[in-house]
């Protein structure tokens, strides 16, 4: 199963013997919003499918999740990747999260430290002058950095 | 988005989250991301974030060369070895100091985990001096002054049970191994590993050392009942022991007129010239098992030893992750051939009487140590 934290909670009920008479199981996740989750079900579904169209050929599988990655990217705003990459690491879902993490790298990739520090929602905490201390030391990879 | 929004706090992002993200980074990106926050510097300038970087599997496979420009200045280019047939050049630099005096000798003499070892000799003075140098994050260790010879042995590797770089120098009394002189990038001394432990034989002149497997090989030689034996000499950086292994069984008796150990995939070559104009190159298939030694090729060479400062053609520089040797050919035309099918590729470079080739990765080491210990540019 993907989702691994929700493996967990059906091996827990499994351990506690609780015989559900419903069909269906409610499982809180109080972390994950609902947009998120719901596109980390269908890129979970949409792996598992490729996977199994291709059965054997791995290179097939790779490159056609590569393309629905490629589609999917396009629909998403660069701002909610982090919430994705919340949710993915909260249900622990390795695919998802190392994707997710590849799609931010990219987005923030040559960007300037104003761009990064406003992507992430972060702020600068560093002393009066330690700033400019660095940028100093490091001037040379500012050097080519895209407009904001 | 109502309430729910306030639990995912963004500065709250994990930090094996942010790391799995900056990983994936072009090193320039990286250093900027030191700058984003304190979090964020603490977090790169750390050696766990350095050692994840450095086993980050998308790094892209380089090759190191170092090459001579017309003025007879060392310089060096890194090319993208997978990238065939063109093997195009990712980048190259220069050494950026003016080198201290005019009459010191400048050169890269051994690579690891993207970290160079320079050496500087000064004629004049008979003084060599090292540094360990990152051209990736513009960063450089002066090592502490200590007398060795100009034509030592130098080892360079490193100690993943301690994650420190050590450099090693060998020191020979009367032609024989007596002990060897230790730098640790830890700890920033020399310390000296005493003749007790150090096996009697005595190591070749200027042979480039081979590390890998967590130890430096070279070949040595003892002399029993009046007859010379050769070995490979193996000491271990970790736990800093003396080892040998065997050569090929056809030559451990013979004379080698002149051998060298090389690395080779995850194992090591000897590459050795026999009396007949012939270089051979033996692989270790199987590393530490002597039966499976296996010879890969064998090439005439041609010596012009009449011309002064001469050198053999074709010379061996090194070998290729996948196993091709890269070899100097006339005119300092550099090839790669493959030992089975011996295919040669051009690969478009020309070298030099000192040209060697290591697999290179650009990686983020020395970017942790303090500013009192390192020299930026």
């Amino acid at each position: 199963m993907k989702f691994c934290a929700v493996k967990q909670y059906f091996d827990d009920e499994n351990n506690n013997n609780i015989t559900s008479g419903a069909s269906t199981t409610m499982i809180p996740l109080p972390n994950v919003e609902s947009h998120p989750l719901a596109i980390l079900i269908t890129y979970c579904k949409k792996h598992l499918k490729i996977k199994a169209n291709n059965a054997d050929n791995k290179k097939e599988t790779e490159k056609e999740m590569e393309q629905y990655e490629q589609e999917l990217l396009k629909k998403v705003m660069p701002q909610e990747l982090t919430e994705l990459i919340l949710a993915a690491n909260y249900l622990n879902f390795k695919e998802a999260l190392d994707f997710f993490c590849r799609a931010v790298a990219s987005a923030i990739q040559n960007k300037s430290i104003e761009f990064v520090r406003k992507f992430f929602g972060l702020e600068s905490d560093f002393e009066l002058g330690e700033e400019e201390k660095l940028r100093e030391e490091f001037a040379w990879s500012f050097e080519g950095v895209d407009e904001d | 988005m109502s309430d729910n929004n306030e639990l995912i706090q963004w500065e709250l992002l994990p930090s094996e989250i942010v790391t799995n993200i900056l990983v994936r980074l072009p090193i320039k990106s990286i250093i900027i991301c030191t700058c984003v926050s304190k979090a964020w510097k603490s977090l790169i300038q750390n050696p766990t974030f350095i050692s994840t970087h450095l086993r980050y599997s998308h790094n892209k496979n380089l090759l190191f060369f170092n090459l001579c420009s017309e003025n007879q200045k060392e310089f060096y280019a890194l090319h993208n070895e997978d990238d065939e047939p063109d093997f195009t050049q990712h980048t190259s630099f220069d050494y950026p100091f003016l080198v201290p005096d005019p009459d010191a000798i400048f050169r890269v003499v051994g690579t690891c985990n993207g970290l160079l070892l320079c050496l500087s000799n000064n004629l004049t003075e008979g003084t060599s001096r090292l540094c360990l140098w990152n051209p990736s994050v513009r960063k450089l260790v002066n090592l502490p002054l200590t007398n060795f010879s100009s034509d030592a042995c130098i080892g360079f590797g490193f100690d993943p049970r301690t994650n420190d770089y050590k450099v090693v120098i060998v020191v020979n009394l009367m032609d024989r191994l007596h002990h060897l002189r230790i730098y640790s990038l830890s700890t920033g001394e020399w310390r000296m590993l005493r003749v007790g432990l150090a096996p009697i034989c005595a190591l070749c002149h200027h042979e480039p050392h081979a590390f890998i497997n967590g130890a430096l090989h070279w070949v040595a030689s003892r002399v029993t009942d009046n007859k010379s034996l050769y070995f490979i000499l193996v000491f271990d950086l970790g736990d800093e022991v003396f080892r040998e292994i065997l050569p090929p069984e056809p030559i451990g008796h013979t004379g080698m007129m002149s051998a060298f150990v090389s690395v080779y995939k995850d194992s090591i070559a000897l590459i050795q010239k026999d009396y007949n104009g012939f270089l051979h190159i033996w692989v270790m298939k199987k590393y530490g098992v002597v039966s499976s030694w296996t010879k890969v090729l064998s090439l005439t060479i041609s010596n012009q030893s009449y011309i002064f400062d001469s050198e053999d053609i074709p010379r061996v520089i090194g070998f290729r992750r996948n196993g091709e040797v890269v070899l100097k050919l006339d005119g300092g035309k550099l090839v790669s051939q493959d030992p089975e099918s011996e295919e040669i590729k051009d690969l478009r470079i020309i070298g030099n009487k000192n040209t060697f080739v290591d697999p290179y990765v650009e990686s983020l080491v020395l970017l942790d140590k303090a500013a009192n210990r390192v020299v930026t540019y």
